[in-house]
């Protein structure tokens, strides 16, 4: 008995253990970014860091300097931020929400299936290929109407971040739409709506909630990218002034001088991670004021409404074709960036390119890069997926429910999924880097990616486990099962198929990401990588190394089509894993629910 | 019946949305693109371009106008690229723009133009004819002593046969003393055993040096494949000043510093050139202008000028 007890405590302080130890990664990441960033905001003063628009850096400033000889105000890039954001949400918001009414409401299954599995791709697609994507084909559209001859700017960079954030809005909205049942639509059609006054008066109103939070979220996506808003924004530290002006963002801020900032600039860049921060944690705030508030008001007044207001129709009618309209421009928007890449990469796809190594002074191939990005992906999931497994069985299966703590833990690692990955970046460049020997390692690389899948991987687990019926634990119990016996044997394997899933997206991310290995693994094209110790180039990043000095452009528009059948794959995988296991779960629940019913039947008969 | 009209209508409106936008016609404005502030490339162009006071590019972003300088001083709304394939795909997807990249990096794609009258080649570079160019640069640090497999690496790059790979990358290859500010390139012989002490040496700095330290790397280790692995080089690179950079903080004398502009002369870095390179001034195909002068190059970064009408 003491045994099995002794086996109880152990387990539980191991999953306690890998809480404790996420959280003060978690934490470490924002206090030293913090505290970093402190000595610069006090000899920049905050006010004329924040509300100064020069940024005019001098690399020799240090703490000691007086005065400093640059200036350090990002008001521009703040604005910059803004700006582009609100262009992102406008476009992609518009976009997203009416494709995601024309897919949960408009479409037949198949054109769903198919759709959604595309639009799922295009989250895949690394941000430097719409980079590419937007400078070959997009700005060259908009430079004819453009007063100052070219295309760049404000708005290029809106609609980018907009086609960028459209797979978070359309998914999230339209599982929210999907969420609202039946009964109200079919209340409406039978009070004599039509079909589409029935959606956009009754089903709708009712997602309201879920529709604002996937905005929110794609809020938090478009203000923390980084490697194509570089490629298309102009970069210049000034207030963007009209549509086709040049601008820069906070994040490009960060990417563009971290390589080689002086003390006080690197203080500045830190803390410019630190406002990032800032403006992460208000969007993360609204979001919970949005779920919680949503949940409070569910149901009642707002459904009368569509129906009660005939002379609306044409509104819902309209809202048809609108639909219709934003279907088919993100089809076609996706049919050019991917054809783009298929058409420029495919035709130098060679064996030598894929499958030989490469030499110093040879020519470019991506075996190297292969096997990074593969070493990359088992260090980040090896030291990401225990962790945030056990810490997610931690927080949903030992801890109270509804208790403060857990909230308080719960909603940092919210704030941390949003963080840019160019924070990360920046914060495995002054820790990682510098513990394994200071130079950029697999390792390093790997530790940074692991911290920014953390938060990813805790959420998702949670959710699945919270999907895990209560009955489920309360029969294991019944059944004298221990608690370590019923998470291991009942709770995980019905949970399995949402964390493979999560596991899955993760290393999706590991895959498309750029901006945070470029400073922590390597960042050109390399021979094979000596161990985890030694420094590589993952796909991603031989890419835009291989385009770097536009002599490699060819093979770079393969690596690209590489990666995306790479990520096609991955999302294949995600979705045929997430589809196998759940009917094979699902099964069981109706083979439950069969016999019930035939039980029923029987005692009827 | 219903929906596929409804397809083919929405098809028709979204492409009506794309057309209204081709439809309006091209302008004569310039789009000044340039490189960002760590660029060797940049520096270069910036310290060779100058008016007719003789007042350069550089001096105008760090001290004539700081207070409305944008980032180091071009004109408003010039953009910033943070590699030379960005930029270069800019010029060459942009009728009106103007950029600068490494002479060896320019394809048919974009059009190279003749400075005050010269074409940027190996013959104008060598006489000093064309005049927007720079030397590539090796730097190590000047108060650590280097360890003996980065002294032999070194030894090699000073060397004849490193000449040789130059010319084979297709760079301006620097024999004389004067012009690599040593004593000229040496005779590089491979040592017979391994030296003593860690193998690794990190290679940080500018990006345009790349191919060519690729190639020196490779012809190194072919030279002393019996002690040498390719893995003990590690090489990442983020911009000339990050190569200073690296040297700078380098304290076990491992850290080969590469900067594709030349070093000030109160450097605090050991240093010396082993190849020249042009900076060609880009622009699209499209364009008709096939010459420009360096005061005009001055106009535009400065704003001055923002028609290629008045360029003529």
């Amino acid at each position: 008995m003491n045994r099995v007890k002794a086996k109880e405590y152990a387990s539980k302080a191991l999953f306690a253990a890998a809480a404790i130890v996420c959280i003060v990664a978690v934490v470490a990441i924002f206090v030293f970014i913090v505290i970093r960033s402190i000595p610069a905001l006090s000899k920049i003063g905050f006010f004329n860091f924040v509300f100064g628009d020069v940024w005019n850096p001098d690399r020799y400033d240090e703490y000691v300097t007086d005065p400093l000889a640059g200036r350090y105000g990002i008001l521009t890039m703040i604005v910059g931020s803004i700006f582009s954001t609100v262009g992102a949400l406008i476009i992609g918001g518009i976009l997203g929400f009416f494709t995601a009414v024309f897919l949960a409401r408009f479409c037949g299954p198949r054109v769903k299936r198919v759709f959604g599995a595309v639009i799922n791709l295009l989250a895949g697609i690394p941000s430097v290929i719409y980079g590419f994507f937007g400078m070959a084909v997009i700005i060259p559209l908009f430079a004819n109407i453009s007063p100052t001859g070219d295309g760049a700017g404000l708005l290029v960079t809106s609609l980018v971040l907009g086609i960028m954030i459209l797979p978070t809005v359309v998914a999230l909205t339209k599982n929210g739409l999907e969420a609202v049942p039946q009964e109200l639509y079919e209340g409406a059609r039978a009070l004599g709506a039509t079909h589409e006054q029935a959606v956009f008066k009754t089903v709708v109103p009712a997602a309201k909630s879920s529709i604002v939070a996937a905005l929110i979220l794609g809020v938090g996506r478009a203000i923390g990218e980084t490697m194509a808003v570089i490629m298309i924004a102009g970069n210049s530290p000034e207030i963007p002034g009209g549509l086709f002006g040049s601008f820069r963002t906070m994040t490009a801020n960060i990417v563009l001088e971290m390589g080689y900032a002086g003390e006080v600039q690197m203080g500045a860049l830190l803390a410019t991670g630190v406002i990032l921060l800032v403006f992460i944690a208000i969007i993360n705030l609204l979001f919970g004021l949005v779920i919680s508030g949503g949940k409070k008001n569910k149901g009642g007044k707002k459904l009368s409404l569509g129906v009660t207001m005939p002379k609306w129709l044409n509104f819902s009618a309209i809202g048809k074709v609108v639909s219709w309209v934003c279907a088919v421009f993100v089809a076609v928007f996706l049919v050019l960036i991917i054809g783009y890449i298929v058409i420029r990469g495919l035709p130098h796809i060679t064996g030598d390119l894929l499958f030989k190594n490469y030499h110093y002074g040879g020519e470019p191939a991506l075996l190297p890069a292969i096997v990074s990005t593969l070493l990359l992906i088992v260090v980040s999931i090896v030291i990401a997926v225990p962790l945030g497994i056990a810490t997610a069985i931690f927080l949903n299966e030992y801890t109270k429910k509804g208790s403060k703590f857990v909230r308080i833990i719960r909603s940092s690692i919210d704030v941390l999924s949003g963080i840019p990955s160019i924070v990360y970046g920046l914060f495995g460049m002054l820790t990682f880097v510098v513990w394994f020997g200071g130079s950029s390692s697999i390792l390093a690389g790997g530790f940074t990616i692991s911290i920014m899948l953390l938060p990813t991987v805790i959420r998702s687990t949670e959710e699945s486990l919270k999907a895990v019926p209560d009955s489920f634990r309360e029969g294991s119990f019944a059944l004298g099962a221990g608690k370590v016996r019923t998470i291991f044997k009942i709770v995980l394997p019905s949970a399995l198929p949402g964390i493979l899933s999560a596991v899955i997206l993760a290393i999706g991310r590991v895959v498309s990401e750029t901006a945070p290995l470029m400073y922590t693994m390597g960042s050109v094209l390399q021979p094979m990588p000596d161990g985890f110790l030694g420094s590589g180039a993952t796909l991603a990043v031989a890419l835009y190394a291989l385009a770097g000095e536009y002599k490699y452009m060819d093979e770079a528009y393969a690596t690209a089509c590489v990666l995306m059948v790479l990520v096609l794959i991955l999302n294949f995988f995600a979705g045929f894993i997430g589809k196998r296991l759940g009917k094979k779960f699902q099964g069981e629940n109706n083979a439950v629910r069969k016999t019930k019913k035939q039980s029923k039947q029987s005692s009827e008969d | 019946m219903k929906k596929i009209l409804m397809a083919i209508l929405s098809l028709a409106l979204a492409c009506g949305i794309g057309v209204a936008a081709v439809g309006c016609g091209g302008s004569d404005a310039i789009v000044v693109c340039g490189r960002e502030a760590s660029s060797g490339t940049r520096e270069a162009f910036d310290k060779v371009a100058a008016n007719a006071a003789g007042d350069t590019l550089d001096d105008y972003s760090s001290e004539q106008n700081p207070d409305e300088a944008a980032e180091a001083g071009y004109v408003s709304g010039a953009q910033y690229f943070s590699s030379t394939g960005t930029l270069a795909t800019k010029v060459a997807q942009t009728e009106g723009a103007i950029g600068y990249i490494s002479l060896s990096s320019v394809d048919e794609s974009v059009k190279a133009l003749s400075v005050e009258g010269v074409a940027p080649s190996e013959a104008t570079v060598l006489d000093g004819t064309y005049k927007i160019q720079r030397p590539f640069v090796f730097m190590w640090n000047k108060t650590v002593a280097l360890t003996p497999v980065a002294q032999d690496f070194l030894n090699f790059l000073k060397s004849k046969t490193a000449q040789d790979v130059v010319k084979e990358e297709g760079g301006v290859s620097l024999t004389e003393g004067e012009a690599r500010n040593d004593e000229g390139a040496i005779d590089y012989t491979a040592p017979t055993a391994a030296p003593a002490g860690d193998k690794k040496i990190v290679v940080r700095g500018s990006t345009s040096m790349n191919d060519l330290m690729d190639a020196l790397i490779g012809k190194y280790c072919e030279l002393n494949s019996s002690w040498v692995k390719e893995s003990d080089f590690d090489m990442s690179l983020q911009g000339s000043s990050t190569g200073r950079e690296a040297v700078d903080k380098d304290t076990t004398g491992n850290v080969i510093g590469m900067a594709s502009s030349a070093e000030a002369e109160d450097t605090p870095r050991n240093y010396f050139n082993v190849a020249l390179d042009a900076v060609a001034v880009v622009v699209n195909p499209a364009n008709e202008i096939s010459n420009i002068t360096l005061a005009q190059l001055y106009d535009i970064y400065t704003g001055a000028i923002t028609k290629w009408s008045e360029i003529k």
